[in-house]
Protein backbone atom coordinates (compact mmCIF):
# COMPACT_ATOMS: atom_id res chain seq x y z
CA UNK A 1 0.00 0.00 0.00
CA UNK A 2 1.80 3.46 -1.25
CA UNK A 3 1.11 6.65 0.75
CA UNK A 4 -0.86 8.02 -1.53
CA UNK A 5 -3.35 5.17 -1.50
CA UNK A 6 -3.49 5.69 2.11
CA UNK A 7 -3.93 9.33 1.97
CA UNK A 8 -6.85 8.44 -0.24
CA UNK A 9 -8.30 6.40 2.56
CA UNK A 10 -7.68 8.84 5.16
CA UNK A 11 -9.67 11.10 2.94
CA UNK A 12 -12.96 9.07 3.40
CA UNK A 13 -12.46 7.88 6.75
CA UNK A 14 -12.30 12.12 7.63
CA UNK A 15 -9.40 11.68 9.79
CA UNK A 16 -6.25 14.03 9.44
CA UNK A 17 -3.08 12.08 9.58
CA UNK A 18 0.31 14.27 9.67
CA UNK A 19 2.50 12.70 7.18
CA UNK A 20 4.93 10.99 9.78
CA UNK A 21 1.87 9.54 11.26
CA UNK A 22 1.22 8.15 7.83
CA UNK A 23 4.53 6.57 7.21
CA UNK A 24 4.02 4.07 10.60
CA UNK A 25 0.56 3.64 9.24
CA UNK A 26 1.80 2.11 6.14
CA UNK A 27 3.65 -0.67 7.80
CA UNK A 28 0.75 -1.72 9.93
CA UNK A 29 -1.55 -1.72 6.81
CA UNK A 30 0.54 -3.58 4.97
CA UNK A 31 0.70 -6.51 7.88
CA UNK A 32 -2.91 -6.49 8.59
CA UNK A 33 -3.62 -6.45 4.85
CA UNK A 34 -1.68 -9.49 4.69
CA UNK A 35 -3.62 -11.07 7.22
CA UNK A 36 -6.95 -10.44 5.57
CA UNK A 37 -5.68 -11.62 2.13
CA UNK A 38 -5.35 -14.80 3.45
CA UNK A 39 -8.95 -15.36 2.81
CA UNK A 40 -8.44 -14.73 -0.90
CA UNK A 41 -6.78 -18.65 -1.04
CA UNK A 42 -9.84 -20.24 0.60
CA UNK A 43 -12.95 -21.41 -1.68
CA UNK A 44 -16.65 -20.19 -0.65
CA UNK A 45 -19.73 -22.60 -0.83
CA UNK A 46 -22.03 -20.77 1.23
CA UNK A 47 -24.25 -17.57 0.90
CA UNK A 48 -23.18 -14.47 2.81
CA UNK A 49 -24.60 -14.90 6.68
CA UNK A 50 -25.96 -11.13 7.58
CA UNK A 51 -27.16 -12.21 10.45
CA UNK A 52 -26.41 -15.45 13.17
CA UNK A 53 -29.88 -15.41 14.38
CA UNK A 54 -33.05 -15.74 12.34
CA UNK A 55 -34.66 -12.61 12.77
CA UNK A 56 -38.45 -11.81 12.63
CA UNK A 57 -39.77 -8.10 12.49
CA UNK A 58 -41.88 -6.80 15.15
CA UNK A 59 -43.98 -3.85 14.32
CA UNK A 60 -46.01 -2.01 16.61
CA UNK A 61 -48.15 0.71 16.56
CA UNK A 62 -46.66 4.32 15.61
CA UNK A 63 -47.37 5.91 18.80
CA UNK A 64 -45.64 9.15 19.61
CA UNK A 65 -43.48 8.85 22.57
CA UNK A 66 -41.72 11.42 24.81
CA UNK A 67 -38.25 11.95 23.94
CA UNK A 68 -35.53 13.91 24.98
CA UNK A 69 -35.76 17.46 25.61
CA UNK A 70 -33.97 20.11 24.06
CA UNK A 71 -31.97 20.53 26.99
CA UNK A 72 -30.97 16.60 27.09
CA UNK A 73 -30.26 17.06 23.17
CA UNK A 74 -27.75 19.66 23.57
CA UNK A 75 -26.09 18.91 27.11
CA UNK A 76 -23.58 17.17 25.30
CA UNK A 77 -22.77 19.34 22.22
CA UNK A 78 -19.69 21.05 22.14
CA UNK A 79 -21.25 24.33 22.14
CA UNK A 80 -24.73 25.06 22.29
CA UNK A 81 -26.87 28.46 20.94
CA UNK A 82 -30.42 28.98 20.82
CA UNK A 83 -32.10 25.58 22.42
CA UNK A 84 -29.58 24.24 19.29
CA UNK A 85 -26.37 22.40 18.49
CA UNK A 86 -23.81 25.22 17.18
CA UNK A 87 -21.54 24.49 14.14
CA UNK A 88 -19.11 26.57 12.39
CA UNK A 89 -20.11 29.01 9.43
CA UNK A 90 -19.90 26.84 6.05
CA UNK A 91 -21.75 28.56 3.94
CA UNK A 92 -20.65 31.83 2.59
CA UNK B 1 -15.58 -14.65 55.65
CA UNK B 2 -14.53 -11.08 54.58
CA UNK B 3 -17.20 -9.19 52.54
CA UNK B 4 -15.10 -8.36 49.69
CA UNK B 5 -14.67 -11.99 49.46
CA UNK B 6 -17.62 -13.02 49.27
CA UNK B 7 -19.78 -14.37 46.21
CA UNK B 8 -23.05 -12.93 44.21
CA UNK B 9 -25.23 -15.77 45.83
CA UNK B 10 -23.89 -15.56 49.37
CA UNK B 11 -23.91 -11.84 50.14
CA UNK B 12 -27.77 -11.44 48.53
CA UNK B 13 -28.64 -14.37 50.97
CA UNK B 14 -26.89 -12.74 54.14
CA UNK B 15 -28.12 -9.19 53.16
CA UNK B 16 -31.94 -11.04 52.98
CA UNK B 17 -31.39 -12.39 56.41
CA UNK B 18 -30.00 -9.05 57.63
CA UNK B 19 -26.67 -10.07 58.39
CA UNK B 20 -24.94 -7.08 57.46
CA UNK B 21 -25.91 -4.04 56.08
CA UNK B 22 -25.64 -2.62 52.74
CA UNK B 23 -23.52 0.40 53.79
CA UNK B 24 -21.35 -2.00 55.62
CA UNK B 25 -20.64 -3.90 52.15
CA UNK B 26 -20.14 -0.74 49.81
CA UNK B 27 -18.02 0.82 52.23
CA UNK B 28 -15.65 -2.84 52.63
CA UNK B 29 -15.11 -2.44 48.81
CA UNK B 30 -14.63 1.33 48.52
CA UNK B 31 -11.72 0.38 51.42
CA UNK B 32 -10.61 -2.44 49.34
CA UNK B 33 -10.50 0.28 46.50
CA UNK B 34 -8.63 2.70 48.48
CA UNK B 35 -6.23 0.15 49.04
CA UNK B 36 -5.31 -1.06 46.23
CA UNK B 37 -6.73 0.90 42.95
CA UNK B 38 -3.54 3.40 42.97
CA UNK B 39 -1.84 0.37 41.39
CA UNK B 40 -3.97 -0.93 39.37
CA UNK B 41 -6.41 1.46 37.48
CA UNK B 42 -9.43 -0.43 37.09
CA UNK B 43 -11.97 2.62 37.13
CA UNK B 44 -12.82 5.48 35.23
CA UNK B 45 -15.42 6.95 36.98
CA UNK B 46 -15.78 5.93 40.53
CA UNK B 47 -19.49 6.29 42.28
CA UNK B 48 -18.57 6.35 45.57
CA UNK B 49 -21.13 8.70 46.85
CA UNK B 50 -23.90 7.45 44.39
CA UNK B 51 -23.05 4.13 45.85
CA UNK B 52 -22.83 5.19 49.45
CA UNK B 53 -26.57 6.61 49.20
CA UNK B 54 -28.09 3.95 47.14
CA UNK B 55 -26.71 1.36 49.79
CA UNK B 56 -29.14 3.57 52.70
CA UNK B 57 -31.64 3.81 50.69
CA UNK B 58 -31.83 0.11 50.08
CA UNK B 59 -30.76 -0.44 53.64
CA UNK B 60 -34.07 1.41 54.34
CA UNK B 61 -36.27 -0.20 52.23
CA UNK B 62 -35.00 -3.49 53.35
CA UNK B 63 -36.15 -1.76 57.10
CA UNK B 64 -39.87 -0.92 55.58
CA UNK B 65 -40.58 -3.77 53.28
CA UNK B 66 -37.82 -6.82 52.91
CA UNK B 67 -40.10 -8.46 51.15
CA UNK B 68 -39.78 -6.05 48.25
CA UNK B 69 -36.23 -6.61 47.67
CA UNK B 70 -34.97 -7.25 44.28
CA UNK B 71 -33.20 -10.36 43.13
CA UNK B 72 -29.18 -8.18 43.78
CA UNK B 73 -30.00 -7.02 46.88
CA UNK B 74 -26.77 -6.83 48.17
CA UNK B 75 -24.93 -7.01 45.02
CA UNK B 76 -22.44 -4.31 44.34
CA UNK B 77 -21.43 -4.51 40.67
CA UNK B 78 -18.63 -2.56 38.25
CA UNK B 79 -19.70 -1.67 34.68
CA UNK B 80 -17.64 -1.18 31.94
CA UNK B 81 -17.28 2.09 30.24
CA UNK B 82 -19.43 1.48 26.87
CA UNK B 83 -22.78 1.08 29.01
CA UNK B 84 -24.78 3.91 29.39
CA UNK B 85 -25.73 4.57 33.14
CA UNK B 86 -27.70 7.85 32.96
CA UNK B 87 -25.98 11.08 34.94
CA UNK B 88 -22.96 9.54 34.66
CA UNK B 89 -20.05 9.62 32.13
CA UNK B 90 -19.54 7.47 29.55
CA UNK B 91 -16.09 7.80 28.06
CA UNK B 92 -15.50 4.25 26.62
CA UNK B 93 -12.05 5.20 27.24
CA UNK B 94 -11.52 7.73 24.41
CA UNK B 95 -10.69 11.05 24.53
CA UNK B 96 -13.76 11.64 22.11
CA UNK B 97 -15.98 10.95 25.42
CA UNK B 98 -14.10 12.19 27.45
CA UNK B 99 -17.09 14.60 28.76
CA UNK B 100 -19.89 12.53 27.51
CA UNK B 101 -22.57 11.97 29.93
CA UNK B 102 -25.63 9.83 28.78
CA UNK B 103 -29.48 11.24 29.64
CA UNK B 104 -30.97 7.49 29.23
CA UNK B 105 -30.18 4.86 30.73
CA UNK B 106 -29.07 1.16 28.88
CA UNK B 107 -31.67 -1.65 28.97
CA UNK B 108 -29.61 -3.59 31.69
CA UNK B 109 -28.78 -0.92 33.57
CA UNK B 110 -33.11 -0.57 33.89
CA UNK B 111 -32.61 -4.21 35.15
CA UNK B 112 -30.11 -4.34 36.99
CA UNK B 113 -31.20 -1.25 39.35
CA UNK B 114 -34.79 -2.73 39.44
CA UNK B 115 -33.92 -5.82 40.86
CA UNK B 116 -31.77 -3.47 43.57
CA UNK B 117 -27.92 -4.07 42.90
CA UNK B 118 -25.68 -1.01 43.90
CA UNK B 119 -22.86 0.11 40.95
CA UNK B 120 -20.02 0.95 42.32
CA UNK B 121 -18.33 3.00 39.34
CA UNK B 122 -17.95 2.63 35.38
CA UNK B 123 -14.56 0.54 34.52
CA UNK B 124 -11.67 0.88 32.04
CA UNK B 125 -11.50 -0.73 28.83
CA UNK B 126 -9.72 -0.19 25.39
CA UNK B 127 -10.91 2.10 23.70
CA UNK B 128 -14.12 1.43 22.06
CA UNK B 129 -13.59 -1.81 23.01
CA UNK B 130 -10.88 -2.35 20.33
CA UNK B 131 -8.07 -4.00 21.55
CA UNK B 132 -7.02 -6.67 24.23
CA UNK B 133 -5.01 -5.81 27.22
CA UNK B 134 -6.65 -1.97 28.08
CA UNK B 135 -3.28 -0.64 26.76
CA UNK B 136 -5.29 1.44 24.10
CA UNK B 137 -7.61 3.24 26.89
CA UNK B 138 -7.24 6.74 27.05
CA UNK B 139 -6.95 6.55 30.75
CA UNK B 140 -3.94 3.95 30.98
CA UNK B 141 -3.37 0.50 31.01
CA UNK B 142 -5.40 -0.60 34.11
CA UNK B 143 -2.76 -3.23 35.55
CA UNK B 144 -3.71 -6.93 36.70
CA UNK B 145 -4.60 -7.81 40.27
CA UNK B 146 -2.37 -11.14 40.57
CA UNK B 147 0.37 -9.54 38.83
CA UNK B 148 0.73 -5.55 38.33
CA UNK B 149 4.14 -5.57 36.33
CA UNK B 150 1.25 -7.47 33.72
CA UNK B 151 -1.63 -6.35 31.90
CA UNK B 152 -5.65 -7.01 33.10
CA UNK B 153 -6.22 -8.20 28.75
CA UNK B 154 -9.34 -6.61 27.41
CA UNK B 155 -11.21 -5.50 26.22
CA UNK B 156 -13.32 -5.74 29.37
CA UNK B 157 -9.69 -5.19 31.45
CA UNK B 158 -11.17 -2.73 34.18
CA UNK B 159 -14.22 -5.01 34.80
CA UNK B 160 -11.94 -8.86 35.14
CA UNK B 161 -9.24 -6.65 37.41
CA UNK B 162 -12.02 -4.94 39.68
CA UNK B 163 -13.36 -8.50 40.43
CA UNK B 164 -10.25 -10.26 40.43
CA UNK B 165 -9.27 -6.81 43.28
CA UNK B 166 -12.48 -7.58 44.89
CA UNK B 167 -13.56 -4.27 44.32
CA UNK B 168 -16.78 -5.57 43.56
CA UNK B 169 -18.90 -8.48 43.32
CA UNK B 170 -19.01 -9.34 39.68
CA UNK B 171 -18.92 -6.50 36.78
CA UNK B 172 -21.17 -6.12 33.62
CA UNK B 173 -18.91 -6.23 30.08
CA UNK B 174 -19.25 -6.84 26.40
CA UNK B 175 -17.61 -9.36 24.25
CA UNK B 176 -17.02 -8.81 20.73
CA UNK B 177 -14.10 -11.24 19.87
CA UNK B 178 -13.41 -12.79 23.40
CA UNK B 179 -13.32 -9.25 25.28
CA UNK B 180 -15.21 -10.84 28.40
CA UNK B 181 -13.69 -13.78 28.13
CA UNK B 182 -9.91 -13.25 27.77
CA UNK B 183 -9.44 -10.43 30.33
CA UNK B 184 -11.43 -12.84 32.99
CA UNK B 185 -8.68 -15.42 31.64
CA UNK B 186 -5.77 -13.17 32.62
CA UNK B 187 -7.49 -11.77 35.78
CA UNK B 188 -8.24 -15.86 37.04
CA UNK B 189 -12.04 -15.24 36.97
CA UNK B 190 -15.19 -16.49 34.93
CA UNK B 191 -16.38 -14.56 32.25
CA UNK B 192 -19.65 -15.39 30.27
CA UNK B 193 -20.67 -14.85 27.07
CA UNK B 194 -23.97 -15.84 26.63
CA UNK B 195 -25.43 -16.98 22.89
CA UNK B 196 -25.69 -13.01 20.43
CA UNK B 197 -28.99 -11.78 21.38
CA UNK B 198 -29.72 -13.13 24.50
CA UNK B 199 -29.14 -9.65 26.20
CA UNK B 200 -30.46 -6.14 25.32
CA UNK B 201 -27.74 -3.78 23.66
CA UNK B 202 -29.81 -0.37 24.17
CA UNK B 203 -27.53 1.82 25.60
CA UNK B 204 -24.22 -0.19 24.86
CA UNK B 205 -22.14 1.72 22.41
CA UNK B 206 -21.88 -0.02 18.97
CA UNK B 207 -18.70 -1.97 17.92
CA UNK B 208 -19.54 -3.94 15.63
CA UNK B 209 -23.62 -4.73 15.83
CA UNK B 210 -23.78 -8.61 14.67
CA UNK B 211 -20.75 -9.08 17.29
CA UNK B 212 -21.48 -7.32 20.26
CA UNK B 213 -22.72 -9.09 23.44
CA UNK B 214 -23.36 -8.03 27.29
CA UNK B 215 -21.73 -10.86 29.28
CA UNK B 216 -20.77 -10.87 32.71
CA UNK B 217 -17.52 -11.32 35.20
CA UNK B 218 -17.73 -12.89 38.24
CA UNK B 219 -15.95 -14.72 40.54
CA UNK B 220 -17.68 -18.76 39.82
CA UNK B 221 -20.08 -19.75 37.27
CA UNK B 222 -23.18 -19.99 39.87
CA UNK B 223 -22.41 -16.10 40.23
CA UNK B 224 -22.34 -15.62 36.69
CA UNK B 225 -25.69 -17.42 35.74
CA UNK B 226 -27.47 -15.89 38.82
CA UNK B 227 -26.71 -12.40 37.32
CA UNK B 228 -27.29 -13.36 33.31
CA UNK B 229 -30.83 -14.41 34.38
CA UNK B 230 -31.91 -10.77 35.59
CA UNK B 231 -29.88 -9.49 32.00
CA UNK B 232 -31.18 -11.84 29.45
CA UNK B 233 -34.43 -10.83 27.69
CA UNK B 234 -35.94 -9.33 24.87
CA UNK B 235 -36.56 -5.74 23.95
CA UNK B 236 -38.61 -3.77 22.15
CA UNK B 237 -35.70 -1.26 21.94
CA UNK B 238 -33.25 -3.50 20.45
CA UNK B 239 -34.75 -5.43 17.74
CA UNK B 240 -31.74 -7.81 17.45
CA UNK B 241 -32.54 -8.68 21.29
CA UNK B 242 -34.70 -12.03 21.56
CA UNK B 243 -34.19 -13.26 24.79
CA UNK B 244 -33.14 -16.59 26.06
CA UNK B 245 -35.19 -19.05 27.76
CA UNK B 246 -32.30 -21.39 28.22
CA UNK B 247 -31.10 -18.44 30.27
CA UNK B 248 -33.97 -18.78 32.92
CA UNK B 249 -33.41 -22.17 34.76
CA UNK B 250 -31.58 -23.08 37.91
CA UNK B 251 -28.30 -24.75 36.87
CA UNK B 252 -28.60 -28.28 37.18
CA UNK B 253 -26.27 -31.06 38.34
CA UNK B 254 -24.80 -32.25 35.46
CA UNK B 255 -22.63 -35.40 35.72
CA UNK B 256 -19.55 -35.10 33.44
CA UNK B 257 -19.89 -38.89 32.60
CA UNK B 258 -20.79 -39.40 29.24
CA UNK B 259 -19.94 -36.26 27.98
CA UNK B 260 -18.72 -35.64 24.51
CA UNK B 261 -16.32 -32.73 24.17
CA UNK B 262 -14.74 -31.90 20.91
CA UNK B 263 -11.39 -30.13 21.01
CA UNK B 264 -10.14 -28.43 18.05
CA UNK B 265 -7.04 -30.34 15.83
CA UNK B 266 -5.33 -26.95 15.20
CA UNK B 267 -5.01 -27.08 19.42
CA UNK B 268 -2.00 -29.64 18.71
CA UNK B 269 -0.11 -27.01 16.51
CA UNK B 270 -1.49 -23.82 17.45
CA UNK B 271 1.83 -21.82 18.79
CA UNK B 272 0.80 -21.56 22.57
CA UNK B 273 2.80 -20.80 26.31
CA UNK B 274 3.97 -24.55 27.25
CA UNK B 275 1.92 -24.01 30.30
CA UNK B 276 -1.22 -23.06 28.49
CA UNK B 277 -1.21 -26.55 26.61
CA UNK B 278 0.01 -28.71 30.07
CA UNK B 279 -3.13 -27.08 31.60
CA UNK B 280 -5.41 -28.23 28.79
CA UNK B 281 -3.84 -31.60 28.92
CA UNK B 282 -4.24 -32.15 32.85
CA UNK B 283 -8.13 -30.58 32.20
CA UNK B 284 -8.53 -33.52 29.23
CA UNK B 285 -7.34 -35.81 31.74
CA UNK B 286 -9.18 -34.75 34.38
CA UNK B 287 -12.60 -35.35 32.36
CA UNK B 288 -12.35 -38.39 30.98
CA UNK B 289 -11.05 -39.91 34.61
CA UNK B 290 -14.98 -38.82 35.14
CA UNK B 291 -16.10 -40.75 32.06
CA UNK B 292 -16.38 -37.97 29.58
CA UNK B 293 -15.45 -38.52 26.02
CA UNK B 294 -12.72 -36.13 24.49
CA UNK B 295 -11.24 -36.07 21.14
CA UNK B 296 -9.69 -33.97 18.82
CA UNK B 297 -11.75 -33.02 15.79
CA UNK B 298 -10.51 -31.46 12.64
CA UNK B 299 -12.10 -28.11 11.72
CA UNK B 300 -11.39 -26.01 8.30
CA UNK B 301 -11.97 -22.91 8.83
CA UNK B 302 -11.36 -21.98 12.48
CA UNK B 303 -7.85 -21.18 11.22
CA UNK B 304 -9.59 -18.36 9.24
CA UNK B 305 -11.59 -17.28 11.70
CA UNK B 306 -9.40 -13.91 12.66
CA UNK B 307 -9.12 -12.77 9.18
CA UNK B 308 -12.86 -12.83 8.89
CA UNK B 309 -13.14 -11.59 12.13
CA UNK B 310 -11.12 -8.51 11.38
CA UNK B 311 -13.23 -7.83 7.65
CA UNK B 312 -16.35 -8.48 9.25
CA UNK B 313 -16.05 -6.39 12.24
CA UNK B 314 -13.80 -3.53 11.11
CA UNK B 315 -16.26 -3.57 8.18
CA UNK B 316 -19.22 -3.12 10.71
CA UNK B 317 -17.27 -0.68 13.02
CA UNK B 318 -16.27 2.37 10.41
CA UNK B 319 -19.74 3.51 9.62
CA UNK B 320 -20.56 3.12 13.32
CA UNK B 321 -17.77 5.50 14.26
CA UNK B 322 -18.59 8.25 11.68
CA UNK B 323 -21.62 9.05 14.03
CA UNK B 324 -18.36 10.75 16.09
CA UNK B 325 -18.11 14.06 13.99
CA UNK B 326 -17.39 16.65 16.67
CA UNK B 327 -20.10 18.23 16.10
CA UNK B 328 -23.46 16.41 18.31
CA UNK B 329 -21.41 15.48 20.92
CA UNK B 330 -17.93 14.14 21.74
CA UNK B 331 -14.32 16.31 21.28
CA UNK B 332 -14.79 18.73 18.56
CA UNK B 333 -11.16 20.21 17.46
CA UNK B 334 -9.87 24.11 17.12
CA UNK B 335 -9.06 23.36 13.85
CA UNK B 336 -12.31 25.17 12.26
CA UNK B 337 -11.48 26.06 9.06
CA UNK B 338 -14.11 24.32 6.93
CA UNK B 339 -16.27 21.86 8.35
CA UNK B 340 -13.99 19.10 6.44
CA UNK B 341 -11.60 19.72 8.79
CA UNK B 342 -13.22 19.95 11.78
CA UNK B 343 -14.62 16.73 11.03
CA UNK B 344 -11.27 15.32 10.09
CA UNK B 345 -9.27 16.89 13.12
CA UNK B 346 -11.63 16.13 15.82
CA UNK B 347 -11.17 12.41 14.73
CA UNK B 348 -7.45 12.84 14.76
CA UNK B 349 -7.34 14.07 17.82
CA UNK B 350 -10.05 12.33 19.16
CA UNK B 351 -9.38 8.25 18.34
CA UNK B 352 -6.00 6.48 19.59
CA UNK B 353 -4.15 4.74 17.15
CA UNK B 354 -5.80 1.47 17.29
CA UNK B 355 -9.00 2.82 16.91
CA UNK B 356 -8.08 4.76 13.76
CA UNK B 357 -6.06 1.81 11.94
CA UNK B 358 -9.28 -0.11 12.16
CA UNK B 359 -11.52 3.01 10.75
CA UNK B 360 -9.16 3.00 7.85
CA UNK B 361 -8.98 -1.00 7.30
CA UNK B 362 -12.92 -0.87 7.47
CA UNK B 363 -13.09 1.42 5.33
CA UNK B 364 -10.84 0.03 3.01
CA UNK B 365 -12.21 -3.28 2.77
CA UNK B 366 -16.23 -1.89 2.51
CA UNK B 367 -15.26 0.62 -0.33
CA UNK B 368 -16.67 -0.02 -3.80
CA UNK B 369 -13.96 -1.60 -5.02
CA UNK B 370 -12.97 -4.17 -2.25
CA UNK B 371 -16.10 -5.17 -0.89
CA UNK B 372 -17.66 -8.15 -3.06
CA UNK B 373 -13.15 -9.60 -2.48
CA UNK B 374 -13.17 -8.75 1.15
CA UNK B 375 -16.24 -8.30 2.96
CA UNK B 376 -18.50 -10.49 1.25
CA UNK B 377 -16.19 -13.10 1.16
CA UNK B 378 -15.47 -13.37 4.57
CA UNK B 379 -19.77 -13.50 5.44
CA UNK B 380 -19.60 -16.29 2.73
CA UNK B 381 -16.91 -17.77 5.12
CA UNK B 382 -18.96 -16.70 8.37
CA UNK B 383 -20.99 -19.64 6.94
CA UNK B 384 -19.43 -21.74 6.42
CA UNK B 385 -17.92 -21.62 9.62
CA UNK B 386 -21.47 -21.30 11.68
CA UNK B 387 -22.38 -24.56 9.77
CA UNK B 388 -19.16 -25.91 10.33
CA UNK B 389 -19.65 -25.49 14.42
CA UNK B 390 -23.38 -27.07 13.87
CA UNK B 391 -22.07 -29.89 12.61
CA UNK B 392 -19.70 -30.61 15.52
CA UNK B 393 -22.60 -29.89 17.64
CA UNK B 394 -24.28 -32.51 16.23
CA UNK B 395 -21.48 -35.14 17.58
CA UNK B 396 -20.53 -33.62 20.71
CA UNK B 397 -22.23 -31.50 23.65
CA UNK B 398 -19.34 -29.06 23.97
CA UNK B 399 -15.86 -27.56 22.66
CA UNK B 400 -12.63 -27.13 24.64
CA UNK B 401 -10.05 -25.08 24.28
CA UNK B 402 -7.84 -22.82 26.07
CA UNK B 403 -9.17 -18.86 26.17
CA UNK B 404 -6.05 -17.38 25.05
CA UNK B 405 -2.54 -19.29 24.41
CA UNK B 406 -0.93 -17.00 26.24
CA UNK B 407 -0.61 -16.17 29.77
CA UNK B 408 -1.20 -11.68 30.60
CA UNK B 409 1.77 -10.52 29.03
CA UNK B 410 4.03 -7.32 30.87
CA UNK B 411 2.51 -3.80 30.32
CA UNK B 412 5.51 -2.77 28.49
CA UNK B 413 5.91 -5.70 26.28
CA UNK B 414 5.93 -4.18 22.69
CA UNK B 415 3.76 -6.70 20.50
CA UNK B 416 2.44 -6.07 16.73
CA UNK B 417 -1.42 -5.12 16.28
CA UNK B 418 -1.45 -8.61 13.95
CA UNK B 419 0.13 -10.55 16.85
CA UNK B 420 -2.29 -9.35 19.56
CA UNK B 421 -5.24 -10.48 16.97
CA UNK B 422 -3.78 -13.60 16.44
CA UNK B 423 -4.16 -14.22 20.06
CA UNK B 424 -8.01 -14.43 19.41
CA UNK B 425 -8.06 -17.05 17.36
CA UNK B 426 -10.09 -19.71 19.72
CA UNK B 427 -12.57 -16.55 21.43
CA UNK B 428 -13.68 -15.37 17.75
CA UNK B 429 -15.37 -18.03 16.22
CA UNK B 430 -17.60 -17.96 19.12
CA UNK B 431 -18.92 -14.55 18.08
CA UNK B 432 -18.68 -15.48 14.31
CA UNK B 433 -21.11 -17.92 14.80
CA UNK B 434 -23.03 -16.62 17.54
CA UNK B 435 -22.97 -19.08 19.89
CA UNK B 436 -22.20 -18.98 24.15
CA UNK B 437 -19.20 -19.84 25.59
CA UNK B 438 -17.13 -19.32 29.75
CA UNK B 439 -13.86 -18.97 30.60
CA UNK B 440 -13.29 -20.22 33.50
CA UNK B 441 -9.94 -20.31 35.40
CA UNK B 442 -7.62 -22.99 35.90
CA UNK B 443 -4.53 -22.71 38.34
CA UNK B 444 -1.10 -23.68 37.07
CA UNK B 445 2.51 -23.34 38.40
CA UNK B 446 2.49 -19.36 37.40
CA UNK B 447 -0.51 -17.64 36.69
CA UNK B 448 -4.08 -19.08 36.12
CA UNK B 449 -5.36 -19.62 33.12
CA UNK B 450 -8.74 -19.71 30.93
CA UNK B 451 -10.47 -23.25 29.71
CA UNK B 452 -13.04 -21.91 27.50
CA UNK B 453 -15.91 -24.23 27.01
CA UNK B 454 -18.72 -23.50 24.02
CA UNK B 455 -21.96 -24.41 23.77
CA UNK B 456 -24.67 -24.20 21.14
CA UNK B 457 -26.55 -21.35 20.25
CA UNK B 458 -29.38 -20.93 23.37
CA UNK B 459 -28.29 -24.10 25.07
CA UNK B 460 -26.51 -21.18 27.67
CA UNK B 461 -27.52 -23.29 30.90
CA UNK B 462 -26.27 -26.43 29.21
CA UNK B 463 -23.20 -24.88 29.08
CA UNK B 464 -22.94 -23.47 32.19
CA UNK B 465 -24.54 -26.66 34.14
CA UNK B 466 -21.16 -28.30 32.32
CA UNK B 467 -18.90 -25.51 33.40
CA UNK B 468 -20.39 -25.46 37.10
CA UNK B 469 -19.38 -29.32 37.28
CA UNK B 470 -15.73 -28.83 35.90
CA UNK B 471 -15.17 -25.91 37.81
CA UNK B 472 -15.84 -28.66 41.12
CA UNK B 473 -13.44 -30.42 39.91
CA UNK B 474 -10.69 -28.02 39.26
Amino acid sequence: MKIEQIKHIANIAKIHFEEEELEKFAGYFNETMDLLDSLQEVSSQEEALLHVNELDNHFHEDIPVEGLSQEEATANAPTEKYGYIEIIRFVD
Amino acid sequence: MEIIEAKALELHRDYCDGKVSMVEIVDAYLKQIDAREGEINAFITLMAEEAKEAAALLDQKREKSPEKLGALAGVVLSIKDNIAVKGVKMTCASRMLEDFVPPYEATIIEKLLAEDAIIIGKVNMDEFAMGGSTRTSYFGTTFNPLDTQRVSGGSSGGSAASVAAHFCTASIGTDTGGSVRQPAAFCGVVGVKPTFGSISRYGVNSMANTFDQVGVLAQDVADAHYILKVLAGADERDATAVGNEGLQGPLEERALSGLKIAIPQLFETFPMEAAIKKGIEEVVDKLTAQGATVDLVPFDYLDKAVAMYHIIVNGELAPNMSRFDGVRFGHRSEHQDSLEELYAHSRAEGFGDEVKRRIMIGTHIMSMDHAKDYYVKALELRHSLQGELERVFEDYDLILSPTSPNFPFLAEEELSPVTVYVGDTFTVPVNLAGTCAISIPHATESLPMGIQLVGQRFKDHELLSVARGLEELL
